[in-house]
Formats: structure tokens, C-alpha cells, sequence
């Protein structure tokens, strides 16, 4: 298989030992969340699972699930200081072996991409960044700030018109922040390209419409941003085309530049209508210097 | 139906907190405090929803304060050091000293620097004594604004205690964390200034709880003072 001009191809697993894993609730979880995630390494499985002190143990662990042949695993230089860092998927087995756990129903696992497809490299970087995004913010768990995850595959979203099973809903992932007594979700959108205007308000008309009145209250739709730049592009085309989408649904920004370490999720990296100001310097500009916090008590 | 189980919920969260030691019974995060944000949906209207006449709620972790303030609209608020001096109540009538009450039965020989005449005024003046006995005011019963009434007590000649704006606009913007630092660094200050104090009074125009609430009390874990 080719990833752009580097050929990337799944671990065989000819002479490694079989290894008979136990399908216990920490596997579980692990694959539970390689699902969700579509791809995830040993370091980032390990953040969602506060188990930053056995990073070593989840190793073992996945090693073991892959030997079992639960997991794919794949080796693949990403031009970070990682290196080349393994990654792991679901195998057909592991997929089957969710199933028969009641973990998820037949259609969401049938929504789970093929290795062939996965292994392409635009749909690699998208899942391999959402999949670090979402790790680096599950590390600001603690015992006062709950954070819970849901990833693509979790938080989609169906329904059910003309006897078809049509896909509303299909956040990169999900966060749910609680802290005392009150629950927010957030809808995380990973923009690593830059859209068309009709594509991005089409994205969002769905969760306007999806979402009932009720439950606009504690949700937040988040996009984060691959660049200063497309932020800036958004909220312009936004703003002068369809401002009234801000009424009806909590819109925050931010962008990769902003997000140097896990801290930064918790910090004012974000954009919303109300510190958002339209400028004409010339050109028309789109003044993102304010940002605020994801939510006040954070 | 609805209000067959609103009134089961009641009865349950009395139960609650008649299990609880009574200074503890305002002090948010307590497991009743869930039902009671249920209650609140249901029933609204609730007597379980206000607060005892002259009881301040207390808070001890800065995130439910910013909560609140969200919740408001980001209001203006005032804060004052929250002293656990007991408090003394001056009272006038037609705008003579009429009388101290307090529970260490001040009597007014030791309260010597309050002015003895405000002209018009009939109510009470409610301040603490400091370790040099000068009274610090913190509180005049009459309508209007905070600030009015700081005003008011100053012109009449008291000393009051210091008070600052609250940063809701800040909240936003600002960490927890370095919002309770601001609030501790507030505190200590009054400290330094010979004020026994263990927090801060948020103190709004408008009402924030249920009941007409329009104060509160931030005291941070000792751990963090």
C-alpha cells in the first residue's frame, strides 16, 4: 500500500508467538477506544486511561491484542520527534470480538474503515491528528474537572428517513466536560483542509438542525483550526453569510498554533461570537485577538 | 403526578440535610445540592429553593462563583473581606446613635469612632472592630446601590472596609486558578491591615440565588491561603 511516496504496510505477524489474551474490561476499554479513535498508539491509549505512570504496561498490552490478532499495527514516520511511531487499529477479529461484547451495534462497527483505507495518507493525518488532539486534552482530567471522550465512531449520529440509515451527525470527536454539577458537551471538528463555504455551513446547519432547542444549552460546536489563517477565513465568510447560525448554536475557534501543550485546552485559546470583531483594514479582517476559555469555571 | 414526586424529592432532600452537621447545610457540593438543581426544573417555586432570611451562602471552590456569574449575565460585583470578627449592628433613629448590639456585648463606650449623628438616616450599621477597636463598616440597611451606600457611609465619617470590583468580565478570560490567587492576595491584604479574615463577600445589585440573595461567600481551602 502507498501513503504518498512512503509504502506503509500492516505488521505481519508471521513468527510471533500466539498469544491467548484475556478480553477483560481494561482490553476492552483499549480496543473501545482504538474503535472510537479508528487509529491510536501506545502513548495516546495511555492518556485517556490516566495511565501515564504504565505507559510501559499498555505497550505490553496491545502488543499482546495485536499478537492475539485483535489489532492491526503499523509502523509509519510522521516527521514528528516521535520518530516512527506504531500505530494500532482494529482487526475484522477485534471488530467481531466488540460485538459479541455488546460494546457497540453492527452498524456503527460496520462504519469502521477498512485497513486499505485507513492506510491513505489524508485520511491517516486527519485520524492521527484527532486522535493526538483529543489525548492531549484527556490529560487535564481530574478529580474536580471530568473529561470524557466519545470519538468519531461514538459520536455519530443517525437517523432514520425514508427507511434509510443516514448519518447526521459525525464530530471528529466528543467531549464531555463535567465539573461541579454541570455537564457540557463539546463537538469537536478537526479542519485540516480548508472548505468550501457551502460545505462548512452545510457542517453546521446539520447540528442546528439535529439538535433540539433543549439541548443547545450546555453544547458547544468547536472547530479547531490547522492555521491561523482558516480560522481567520471562517468566521469572515461566517459572519457575512450566516450570522444568525450564532444565535442558534455556541460556535467556538481555535487553531493548532494555540495548542502547544495539554494545559492549553483549559486556557482563553478560543474565538466566539462575543470577542469576535469584523474590521475593515483595507481589506475586511476578521479581529481574533480576544479569546476566552472553552467554558467559566475552567 | 409531577408534583406527587416533586414533593417525594422534597421530602428527601430534607431528609438530607437533616442528616448533615447545620454549618454544613449551605455549603455547596454536598450531595442534596444535585437534587436541589433537579428540584429547581421541576418545581421552581419551591420553599426548599430559598435561603433563610439574613444566611449567606458559602463557596469553596471559585468555579461554581464563575459558574454563577455565567449564569447571570457576568454582573457587577463588589467584594469586601468576609471577617470572622463578630459582627457589631449600630443602629440610628432619626438620625441619632441609638444603640451597639453585638454578640460579645460590645457596648458602645468601645465603639468610640463612629459619628454619633447622620443626618435623616433611621437603620442599621453593620461593621467589626479590628484589634485597635476602630470600627470598619461594611454594611448600611437602606435601598441602593453598593456603591451608594459606601458612599454614604464614608460622607457620614466611618471607616469602612476595603472593596474592589470583582473582574466577571474577566471570567471568560481568566483561569480559576488566578482568579483565586487575585481572591487570596485580596484576603491576605485585609490580614496585613489587622482584620481578622477568612474570605471574601461577593456583593451584587441584583439578586443571584433564589430568595433575594444578593451576597456571598468565597473562603478558599486554608491550603490555598
Amino acid at each position: 500500500m502507498s501513503l504518498n511516496t512512503l509504502d506503509v504496510s500492516l505488521t505481519p505477524r508471521e513468527g510471533t508467538k500466539i498469544y491467548n489474551v484475556q478480553l477483560n474490561q481494561n482490553a476492552l476499554e483499549t480496543m473501545s477506544l482504538i474503535f472510537e479513535f479508528k487509529i491510536a498508539t501506545a502513548w495516546q491509549i495511555s492518556r485517556f486511561l490516566r495511565q501515564q505512570d504504565r505507559v510501559n504496561y499498555v505497550y505490553l498490552k496491545l502488543r499482546q491484542l495485536w499478537q492475539a490478532s485483535y489489532l492491526e499495527s503499523f509502523k509509519i514516520f510522521t516527521g514528528s520527534r516521535a520518530g516512527m511511531p506504531v500505530y494500532y487499529m482494529l482487526s475484522k477479529q477485534g471488530l467481531v470480538a466488540l460485538n459479541e461484547y455488546g460494546h457497540y451495534d453492527q452498524t456503527r462497527l460496520e462504519n469502521y474503515p477498512e485497513a486499505k483505507k485507513l492506510l491513505s495518507w489524508n485520511l491517516f493525518r486527519h485520524e492521527a491528528e484527532v486522535v493526538e488532539l483529543a489525548s492531549l486534552e484527556a490529560k487535564n482530567k481530574t478529580e474536580k474537572l471530568k473529561i470524557f471522550f466519545k470519538g468519531e465512531t461514538g459520536s455519530m449520529a443517525r437517523e432514520f428517513r425514508s427507511d434509510k440509515n443516514i448519518e447526521v451527525l459525525t464530530p471528529d470527536y466528543t467531549v464531555i466536560y463535567t465539573a461541579f454539577n454541570v455537564t457540557e458537551r463539546v463537538y469537536s471538528e478537526y479542519e485540516r483542509t480548508s472548505k468550501s463555504l457551502g460545505a462548512m455551513i452545510r457542517k453546521i446547519e446539520r447540528y442546528i438542525q439535529f439538535l433540539n432547542p433543549d439541548e443547545n444549552v450546555h453544547t458547544t460546536l468547536r472547530f479547531i483550526f490547522q492555521t491561523p489563517q482558516m480560522e481567520q477565513s471562517f468566521w469572515i465568510r461566517l459572519l457575512m453569510n450566516k450570522a444568525s447560525f450564532l444565535q442558534k448554536l455556541r460556535i467556538f475557534t481555535t487553531n493548532l498554533t494555540l495548542i502547544e501543550s495539554f494545559e492549553q485546552f483549559l486556557e482563553p485559546i478560543y474565538v466566539s461570537e462575543q470577542t469576535v470583531k469584523l474590521e475593515k483594514q483595507g481589506r475586511l479582517i476578521a479581529d481574533l485577538s480576544k479569546r476566552i476559555k472553552l467554558f467559566s469555571f475552567l | 403526578m409531577i408534583n406527587t414526586y416533586a414533593d417525594l424529592i422534597e421530602e428527601i432532600i430534607i431528609e438530607m440535610k437533616a442528616s448533615l452537621p447545620k454549618e454544613e447545610h449551605l455549603l455547596i457540593g454536598h450531595e442534596y445540592f444535585v437534587w436541589l438543581d433537579f428540584l429547581k426544573k421541576i418545581k421552581p417555586n419551591s420553599k426548599l429553593l430559598s435561603l433563610p432570611q439574613g444566611t449567606i451562602k458559602e463557596y469553596t471552590e471559585i468555579g461554581e462563583i464563575m459558574i454563577l456569574a455565567e449564569t447571570n449575565k457576568y454582573p457587577v460585583w463588589h467584594i469586601q473581606p468576609h471577617f470572622t470578627l463578630p459582627e457589631i449592628v449600630i443602629t440610628y433613629e432619626d438620625g441619632e446613635l441609638q444603640k451597639v448590639n453585638s454578640k460579645d456585648n460590645i457596648n458602645m463606650s468601645e465603639v468610640w469612632d463612629v459619628p454619633r449623628h447622620i443626618p435623616e438616616f433611621s437603620g442599621t450599621v453593620k461593621g467589626v472592630l479590628n484589634d485597635k477597636k476602630t470600627f470598619f463598616a461594611h454594611d448600611l440597611e437602606m435601598i441602593g446601590s453598593f456603591l451608594q451606600k459606601m458612599e454614604l457611609l464614608k460622607n457620614a465619617g466611618f471607616t469602612i472596609s476595603e472593596y474592589v470590583l470583582f473582574p466577571t468580565d474577566k471570567i471568560a478570560s481568566t483561569s480559576s486558578n488566578k482568579l483565586e490567587a487575585s481572591l487570596v492576595n485580596f484576603i491576605s491584604k485585609s490580614c496585613e491591615a489587622g482584620l481578622k479574615v477568612d474570605g471574601v463577600v461577593m456583593v451584587s445589585d441584583v439578586s443571584l440565588l433564589p430568595g433575594n440573595c444578593t451576597r456571598l461567600i468565597f473562603k478558599p481551602k486554608l491550603e490555598n491561603i
